[in-house]
């Protein structure tokens, strides 16, 4: 063997190899595919939760944001109090019923308990106008939760509905309005939403009064007609986008004239990115939307006297503060957990069906 | 790029413009005008008002007139007591800009520090404390946060006096403020920090074998931080808005406070005056911001 | 004078990802003489850029080189701690990227960068730095350097970007220059006139070159010697004419069919069958069996040793091994008595 000092490292001599002969015959077809080991494919929802489902922070935060919404709903069941409901005891008015620290009673309850009366504890104490604090920090709850809904789903449609158009239509039609939709990005939200409620509280104040919309308070149907006016613009952005990358799939598609799979490719690729979008889209609305909600509460321009929000009930804790913390820390801490698993989720979501981080 | 700068100044211009003028047409829709005679506080007061703003003229006319008094900045004078405003502005609003301005500053520095941190550390201990943090940060609500420091840090601890104008007592304010912005700063940094880490250029400066610090401090730095700078026009609106909560709680005697307790006074013409300087400002600051941002990088810059 | 500077054995090399191990590289060995040019030839993901990484050690996060040795002049740079290690990169070993673009630091001149790597190497101070720059940028055929050394890279065209990366690696005259992929970015006019400043350079300076590509029309001028990488794993080297004129794998007798060498001829592009080779999942046996024609049931079984061939060629190929023990047992048949070394290969 000649071999040169350069290729014996790397190159064996053949006579050394063992080898058995009888493998040397070739390879058929079946051979070659049952060693090819392909990804199992599976569609893009399938594979988008289950990396959701991963997302132990997502995971966990849907299972206490589920917990929540099932102790507002069935909680006021069995506690006998309503939220607007100063506490009376026999029909009679006691003063001293109100700022009761959590499981104490009042001295006309006590009264009543020693005589041999039932009476439901209060679980969080009274409020300074002396209703019991679980249901009214309860109810609060509710009217975030509904107002962020309902105030993404206003957001939802307006911006979906918009950005359709203008990203069908094209041309000088889209031009405009997304003219129009980069000057309503710049307005100063907040501001304007506190000052359209205040003009909208002098002015049609009076006219609601009795209505179930007076009990919402001018706050918050100010709040969702500015919602309605300013927060659309991201969505509609977002939907425009995905209706113009679908359009120009839909060009080279054409091109490669594959006829019938266009349809497939729509349904398979490009709608489920744009509903994915919008899912997530929403989902991080909604606790921008309570956030917005609760702040207005807290300056005193959201829900109407009595209706309790989260915010403002941390509002009114403030007096007295010292003395009774737990009137802050209560709502303090529901809504921080209801915007915190609100945002995980949104955040799971995005990184579960986002597109690009797929292996 | 003069082409963008001239674009970018026309709708800052728009939306101002637009701001004013929704401003002066919801509060003129009021009931009973801009001022009401039961609402007012004193004969002198009305006399001056009417006077001020020629209210028997036509609606379009007293905007035209009410434009004119803004160019010379002349933004009338309050309904409570008759002062003028753009004065009370511009005092209320120095108390502001000291507490925002120091929150400003508190949230670049110590979010882009904690966010180069946490990008180096990644996936380790300190990483995972930070992404905590930031996360519960970013949840719980500015007037939680500010409510309750103020509970635990001044009055059950007493640490800070409230009711005081001393130095000390802006801190609570301030970081009440820079809570939020921290945390997004943070995570905005350590992500662009990994971007940027994950460059072609970086591993360049590796294989040139420069050291490690100097790959972070010098190649990476620039690039990941670029970004961060797109973030302080809104950075400044949420100061903004911010301020009404914080001075409100920690009363402190700014322009924050002072808005909201015209609104709750229903001082019509200061609400108009403090909704469109704010407005305006946050519409510039943004506006600098972005122009900032498209002078400082180079890639675009000559486009 | 046949100086092998830089000698690398089984060297393996894995990116632990969320997904599982990708063994980028599977124990390949090579060596590389001085003054000699090396040609590292496959497709994306053949492992042959990790394999530059892997000698520099700049593999990105979840990489890691898993095994093996890399001799520089006898020094093992796997077990060096990276302070030493950062002394040889830049100054003997250099390495030039595939996009210029994204490979220059888009905030600083070019002058600055340039400078930095004269100044982390050599003794130069203040002026003299900013002197050897310019003559580098002269080195590398632009012209006006004066004005070009303050620019930034996106004042440059391609081409000249791609001389810039060349001159930082060469600002301390390295003993080993690793090109990767350097044309791909590139246009085809330009490619030519990058191949042949590094010629021109690798002659001048006596330096080695190991390039990379997958193309392999660039190398065919270039190279003394050529290794062909698949999945992680060397098929098979030898002379640019062995390569070129008598490949002995499949796999690289497929490259060779599916480039078009001309464009006169007529002839179809035949396309490799089948699909790329997910490096997750490695078969026991040779990579690329599932698409080979000539496969046999042992290839996918079994990894096939890498055999020699002819005194400079040698490949990892069953088939190979078959045909020479064939050719073996043929010699051997008439002559029975005589058993010493009869084979001739």
């Amino acid at each position: 063997m000649s071999d040169k000092k350069d290729r014996a490292p790397f190159a064996k001599n053949i006579l050394s190899l063992q080898v058995d002969l009888d493998k040397f015959t070739p390879a058929t077809e079946e051979d070659k595919q049952s060693f090819e080991v392909m990804r199992p494919s599976s569609t893009f929802w399938k594979d988008g939760f289950k990396n959701f489902k991963k997302n132990k922070m997502a995971m966990t935060s849907v299972i206490v944001l589920v917990l929540i919404i099932l102790a507002i709903l069935i909680v006021p069941t069995f506690v006998p109090y309503k939220y607007s409901e100063t506490i009376k005891v026999n029909g009679q008015r006691d003063r001293s019923v109100a700022n009761l620290h959590p499981y104490k009673w009042s001295e006309k309850e006590q009264e009543y308990i020693d005589n041999g009366g039932k009476l439901f504890p209060h679980v969080m104490g009274t409020d300074q106008l002396g209703r019991d604090y679980l249901i009214r920090v309860i109810i609060g709850t509710r009217i975030s939760l509904l107002v962020g809904f309902f105030a993404s789903l206003i957001v939802l449609v307006i911006g979906l509905v918009y950005g359709s158009i203008s990203g069908f239509l094209g041309g000088k039609v889209d031009l405009v309005m997304m003219r129009i939709v980069d000057i309503i990005y710049s307005l100063p939200d907040t501001l304007l939403i506190i000052l359209l409620s205040f003009v909208l509280k002098e002015t049609i104040g009076k006219q609601i009064q009795g209505t179930i919309l007076a009990k919402l308070g001018t706050g918050m149907i100010s709040m969702f007609i500015v919602f309605g006016l300013l927060y659309w613009v991201s969505m509609a952005r977002l939907i425009r986008g995905q209706i113009l990358s679908i359009k120009e799939n839909e060009y080279v598609l054409a091109a490669t004239a594959m006829g019938a799979s266009t349809g497939r490719m729509i349904r398979k690729h490009i709608l489920p990115n744009c509903i994915s979008v919008i899912i997530i889209s929403t989902a991080l609305q909604i606790p921008s939307a309570i956030f917005t909600e609760s702040f207005l509460s807290f300056l005193g321009l959201g829900v109407a006297v009595p209706m309790p929000s989260l915010g403002s009930l941390a509002s009114d804790a403030r007096q007295g503060l010292q003395t009774y913390p737990y009137k802050l820390i209560f709502p303090a801490i529901i809504i921080s957990m209801i915007v915190l698993t609100l945002n995980l989720i949104g955040d799971g979501l995005r990184d579960a069906f986002d597109p690009k981080l797929r292996k | 790029m003069w082409q963008y700068f001239i674009k970018r100044i026309l709708l800052a211009i728009v939306t101002v413009f637009v701001v004013i003028a929704i401003t002066f047409f919801a509060m003129n829709a009021i009931p009973g005008g801009p001022f009401d005679k039961e609402k007012a506080s004193d004969p002198a007061t009305i006399k001056a008002l009417t006077e001020r703003y020629d209210l028997d003229k036509p609606i379009g006319e007293q905007f035209m007139i009410y434009l004119g008094r803004l160019m010379h900045l002349d933004l009338g004078i309050s309904m409570r007591n008759g002062r003028e405003i753009s004065k009370t502005i511009s005092t209320k609003f120095a108390v502001s800009a000291r507490i925002g301005g120091y929150a400003i500053i508190v949230s670049f520095v110590v979010g882009i520090a904690l966010g180069i941190l946490a990008a180096l550390r990644r996936n380790k201990m300190t990483d995972r404390i930070i992404i905590f943090f930031t996360t519960l940060f970013q949840s719980v609500p500015g007037f939680v946060m500010a409510t309750l420091l103020l509970l635990i840090f001044a009055l059950q601890l007493g640490w800070f006096h409230v009711y005081s104008a001393d130095k000390a007592s802006l801190l609570l304010p301030v970081v009440s403020l820079a809570l939020y912005p921290i945390a997004y700063i943070t995570r905005l940094t350590k992500s662009s920090m990994l971007d940027v880490l994950a460059d072609d250029y970086v591993r360049t400066a590796r294989s040139k074998g420069v050291s490690p610090f100097m790959v972070v401090a010098k190649h990476a730095l620039r690039n990941a931080v670029l970004p961060i700078i797109t973030y302080l026009g809104p950075m400044v609106a949420y100061t903004l808005t911010g301020s009404l909560v914080v001075e409100t709680v920690f009363t402190m005697p700014g322009l924050g406070s002072e808005f909201v307790q015209s609104i709750l006074n229903r001082d019509y013409t200061m609400i108009m005056g403090t909704t469109i300087f704010l407005a305006s400002l946050m519409v510039v600051m943004t506006l600098i911001s972005d122009l900032i941002y498209k002078m400082v990088d180079p890639r675009i810059t000559f486009d | 004078m046949a100086e092998t500077i830089l000698e690398v054995r089984n060297l393996s090399t894995s990116f632990f990802t969320d997904a599982g191990e990708v063994k980028a590289v599977n124990g390949i060995s090579f060596e590389l003489e001085k003054g000699k040019v090396l040609g590292i030839v496959g497709e994306s993901g053949s492992g042959k850029s990790v394999t530059a990484y892997s000698i520099m050690q700049i593999l990105s996060f979840p990489g890691r080189v898993t095994g093996g040795e890399i001799l520089f002049k006898g020094t093992d740079l796997l077990k060096l701690p990276d302070k030493k290690m950062r002394e040889f990169r830049g100054e003997s070993i250099s390495i030039i990227f595939q996009d210029p673009m994204t490979s220059l630091n888009p905030v600083y001149t070019i002058g600055n960068q340039l400078d930095e790597a004269i100044r982390l190497h050599t003794n130069r101070k203040g002026a003299e730095i900013r002197q050897r720059s310019l003559e580098l940028i002269r080195l590398v055929g632009i012209n006006d350097p004066a004005r070009r050394v303050k620019q930034y890279p996106h004042e440059l065209s391609g081409g000249m970007r791609q001389r810039v990366m060349i001159a930082m690696a060469l600002a301390c005259e390295p003993d080993i220059l690793i090109a990767d992929e350097p044309t791909t970015a590139l246009d085809v006019t330009i490619q030519a006139q990058i191949l042949e400043l590094i010629a021109d350079l690798q002659s001048q300076f006596g330096m080695a070159v190991i390039i990379i590509t997958h193309d392999l029309g660039v190398i065919a001028d270039m190279c003394d010697e050529i290794i062909v990488m698949y999945a992680g794993s060397i098929c098979e080297r030898g002379t640019t004419d062995d390569i070129f004129y008598s490949p002995k794998h499949e796999y690289t007798k497929n490259l060779l069919r599916s480039i078009p060498k001309s464009q006169k001829s007529a002839e179809r592009l035949v396309p490799i069958a089948g699909n790329p080779i997910d490096l997750l999942n490695l078969p026991e046996g040779c990579a690329f069996a599932p698409r080979c024609s000539a496969a046999m049931k042992i290839c996918l079984e079994e990894h096939p040793h890498e055999v020699a061939i002819s005194a400079t060629q040698s490949a990892a190929c069953w088939v190979n091994i078959r045909d020479g023990l064939a050719m073996q047992e043929e010699a051997e048949e008439p002559v029975n008595a005589d058993m010493e070394g009869g084979g001739s290969q």
